[in-house]
This record gives C-alpha cells, structure tokens and sequence, in this order.
C-alpha cells in the first residue's frame, strides 16, 4: 500500500526544507488527489519521487496540459456592519479574481513497487510571457514527446527539454489550439442541418431573409 | 467513332456471330476492366480498402486488385480515412504525379467531409476541397460491398465517357488542368483554404 | 527450290521486333490523335512520396562517413573469422 499524499509531501519538506508543496484536492468520484509543486524545485522533487526507496515512481504514463482562463471567485464573509444604529452581523459577497495560467499535470507510477499512481501538477506565473516550466524529460524520458504535445498545443515552453519543437501541428502553425480561448480559422461553408454552435455560425454567414424576420413570433 | 451503330442492328450482328464496337466502347473496356489504385490509407477506412482487397471480398472480381505503390502508375486514388490538415498537400501532390487519366473516391466520411471531425482545428473538411473527387461514399467506415459499389460506379462513369466531341473526358480535354495548386502550411490554416476551381459550397437560399 | 535454312530466323526476329513495336506505336498514334499530354511541375519530379525534396541528390558525403563503413565491415569480418 503506498503512502498518501501527506505522507509523501511531509517527507519530501523534510528531506529539503523550503520547498512549496501544495495538496490539490480533487472533489469527483475518482479522488485523485495531487501535488501541486513549486516550479523553482520541480526538478529536484521528481528526482526525488523517482530514486526514494519506499516510492519508485519509476514510470511516467501520462503528462497533459490544462488551460485555466481568468476567473472571479464569490466568497460570502459574515461582516460587521451598522444597520439602523445598531451592530448587526452581514452577509456580504466579496469578488475575487484569479489571474489564469496554465498547468501540466503528470501521472506518475511504481512498476518496481506496483503502485500508483502519484499525480503532479505544475503551474506557470500566466498565461503569456510566463508560460514556462521545467522540463521533466530528465527525470522520465518518457515525457519527451508528451512535453512537446503540450507546448503545442497549449504553448507551455519547458525549459531544459532536448527538443522542444511542435509534435502535431505543422512548424509554422502560430496558435495553441487547446486553449480555451483558441478561435478556429472562418472556414464555415455550408452544413445541411446547423445547430449550436454551428448555428451561430451559419446564422452569420448565411443572414436571414427579412421577410422571415417579419414573420417570426415577437 | 462519333457516329454510334444502331444497337437493334448490333445484337442482331452479335447473334449472327458477328461482333461490331467502337473505338469509343472499345477504349472503355480495357480502362473499366483494369483500374489500378494507388496504395495507400490514411485511417481506419483502410483497414476496410483492405478487406475488400483481400480474398472475402475480392475486389479482382472487378479488376481493381493491383494497388499501385507509385502514383506514376495509378489510376484511381481511393482517400480512404481522415485527411488532416498536415497531410492535406501530400495528397494533392500525389494526386498530381498520377498519369491521366485519373480518379478519385473519396471514401468515409471523413474524406467526404471531415466527418466527426469537422469542427476541429486540424481536419480538412474533405478532400473535394483540393482535387475534383469522382465517387463519394458515405460510411463511418464504409462497408466493402459499398466500396465495391462505388468502384461499380466508377466503372459506369468510365463506360459512359466520351471520346470525342465538346463533352469528351477531363484527361482528353487539353484545356482541363492535369495539376492542381498544392495548398502551403499558413500560420492558422492551409492556405488557401480552398481551391475555388474545383470546389465550390452550395449556396442555399434561406 | 528448298528455302534458305536461314530464313525461319529472319521471320523470327521480325516477329520479335513486330511484337512490341506494333502495341508501342499503336499507343503513340493513339496519344497523338487523342490525348493531350499535360506535363507539370509536380508530375515530372523525380520523387513520388507525396513530400517535397529538400535540396539536391547529387551532394558529396563527408569522408568520415566512409572511414566509418569501413571500420563496420572490418569490425563484421573480423567478428566472423574469430568465431571460426
């Protein structure tokens, strides 16, 4: 049985004093929870659930990328104001912005030991000039490929990788086309039956008639 | 050649041991009889091209068996499976190294049309963007018998092909393009998007 | 008169030489008189992989590259003679 999430963070800030270790949980049925490590010692923190005797995390299966946009979080804070002259507690909803960034998460398991797996997450400053993370090729050769899917296709520049090019798209693609804020070439053509998003788009290049418009119930 | 023998008076020739064509049905029935696709595939389609190759199917029966490994000396171009965006010129190209004259099927719905992925970012939204397709199935993949269907098509089509005159075929016309522009990778998409000569999207009236 | 023993040779090479003669200029009057030939820049290049080549076939390897084969095939042949 492999140790948890807890155990493992408590023992990697023990063996190395000063590193950022955060739990991420996870609330879907699955309960994966995962680590989400501080980029400056990423490297070191790989290394180590790599070569530690009780963990062997020998065998990187999987690394993907993730696009968190900007977002406003609404916090409800009990507050003490004044109503009528006298003290009263409050209710007030307090906005809290998030600035997005992007994420590379790893699945990490033990062929040595049969356990796993550990998941691991890093996060870059944002989602432009900042997007950069250490490469973890060194550690799992296995990620070489998978490292260069998510520059590709989220633009995650890893510093210290041996070959970041585009792996799916041609070299002189521009665009990260899994983010989430990706617009697809205007290409529309024509589609016998729209719907949803396809819909919005048919509806602009193809405008109603205006007699259709008249007829339509206000 | 253009002066087609009467067809009563023909059977009545053939019954008396006597067998008259022309030029024109002549040159039809070696092309028919013996086309020759060109191998390759591109998805999952292929696996079915595959089958219908092989001895269950048996696409011999027809004198389709002999899958070309050089475009020098195919006839017919079967797009079997997904064209992404990638391999979108290397199809073209392909498809302009082939002698006349040529053919296309466009096979599945994905070479028809980009299929399930046609929303995405990196699926051509079919082939007939690019190069005149003559054959289209439709299919998620195709069974064999609708590929074997389609080839009976094509060998209707080559049947009724004319010789001569303003409506004689593509490949003996010396105005018709032979080649066709081979789209370059864009910074967002192939450019250009379409080849405007071959295909053009139906214009509805809404 | 008994024919020259000879003569079944000429007939034989002027079958030989009829043979693929007479389908090679049937198709050369048949393209003549109906099929344009429409040569292009992708239909007459030499490779036929679908991709585009990349400079010229006619350049010059390194030398090195040579030392290398060399030292392979020794290193095989020499292989071979210890194991005997």
């Amino acid at each position: 049985m492999m140790e948890s999430l807890e155990e493992i963070k408590a023992r990697i800030q023990a063996a190395a004093p000063g590193v950022k270790i955060d739990i991420v949980a996870n609330g879907s049925p699955s309960q994966q929870h995962s680590l989400l490590i501080d980029n400056e010692h990423a490297v070191g923190i790989a290394k180590f659930l790599r070569v530690d005797p009780a963990l062997r995390l020998d065998f990187c299966s999987n690394a993907t990328g993730v696009d968190w946009l900007d977002r406003t979080v609404k916090k409800t804070v009990k507050v003490k104001k004044l109503v009528d002259g006298e003290e009263k507690e409050v209710n007030e909803t307090i906005e809290g912005k998030i600035p997005g960034y992007l994420e590379a998460v790893y699945h990490l398991y033990s062929i040595t030991h049969k356990h796993g797996p550990v998941i691991i997450r890093m996060r870059t400053a944002d989602r432009t000039d900042g997007a950069r993370l250490p490469s973890l090729t060194p550690i799992w050769r296995s990620a070489e490929f998978q490292e260069r899917e998510i520059f590709d296709l989220y633009g995650v520049r890893f510093d210290g990788h041996p070959d970041l090019r585009r792996i799916l798209m041609w070299d002189e693609f521009q665009d990260y086309p899994m983010r989430k804020d990706y617009r697809e070439p205007d290409d529309y053509e024509w589609e016998p039956t729209p719907h949803d998003e396809v819909l919005e788009k048919a509806k602009q290049h193809y405008p109603p008639r205006p007699a259709e418009e008249e007829l339509k119930p206000s | 050649m253009s002066e087609q023998i009467d067809e009563r008076l023909r059977t009545e020739l053939q019954r008396q041991g006597v067998w008259v064509t022309s030029m024109q049905d002549l040159y039809n029935w070696g092309r028919k009889n013996s086309i020759w696709p060109l191998q390759f595939g591109l998805a999952c389609c292929a696996i079915e091209m595959i089958a219908t190759a092989a001895s269950r199917y048996d696409i011999a029966r027809f004198g389709g068996e002999i899958f070309r490994p050089s475009p020098r000396q195919a006839d017919l171009m079967i797009v079997a499976g997904t064209v992404t965006k990638k391999m979108a010129p290397q199809i073209v190209r392909l498809y302009n190294q082939m002698a006349d004259p040529k053919y296309v099927i466009a096979m599945g719905a994905c070479a028809i049309s980009g299929g399930p992925f046609k929303q995405g970012y990196n699926v051509l939204k079919g082939i007939d963007r690019y190069i005149p397709v003559d054959v289209y199935i439709p299919g998620c993949p195709p069974r064999p018998e609708a590929l074997l269907h389609a080839f009976m098509e094509l060998q209707s089509k080559i049947d009724s092909q004319k010789l001569t005159g303003a409506h004689k075929a593509v490949h003996l016309d010396p105005k018709q393009p032979s080649e066709f522009p081979v789209p370059t990778f864009g910074k967002h998409d192939l450019e250009p998007p379409g080849n405007p000569v071959v295909f053009q999207p139906p214009k509805i009236e809404r | 008169m008994t024919p020259n023993p000879y003569l079944f040779i000429v007939i034989f090479v002027g079958v030989a030489l009829a043979f693929p003669l007479i389908p090679l200029a049937l198709a050369w009057i048949w393209r003549r008189i109906f099929q344009p030939s429409k040569p292009g820049p992708d239909k007459t290049s030499t490779y036929e992989c679908g991709v585009e080549s990349i400079g010229d076939a006619q350049i010059q390897f390194h030398s090195q590259y040579y030392l290398y084969a060399i030292i392979l095939l020794l290193k095989r042949f020499a292989g071979g003679l210890k194991r005997k």
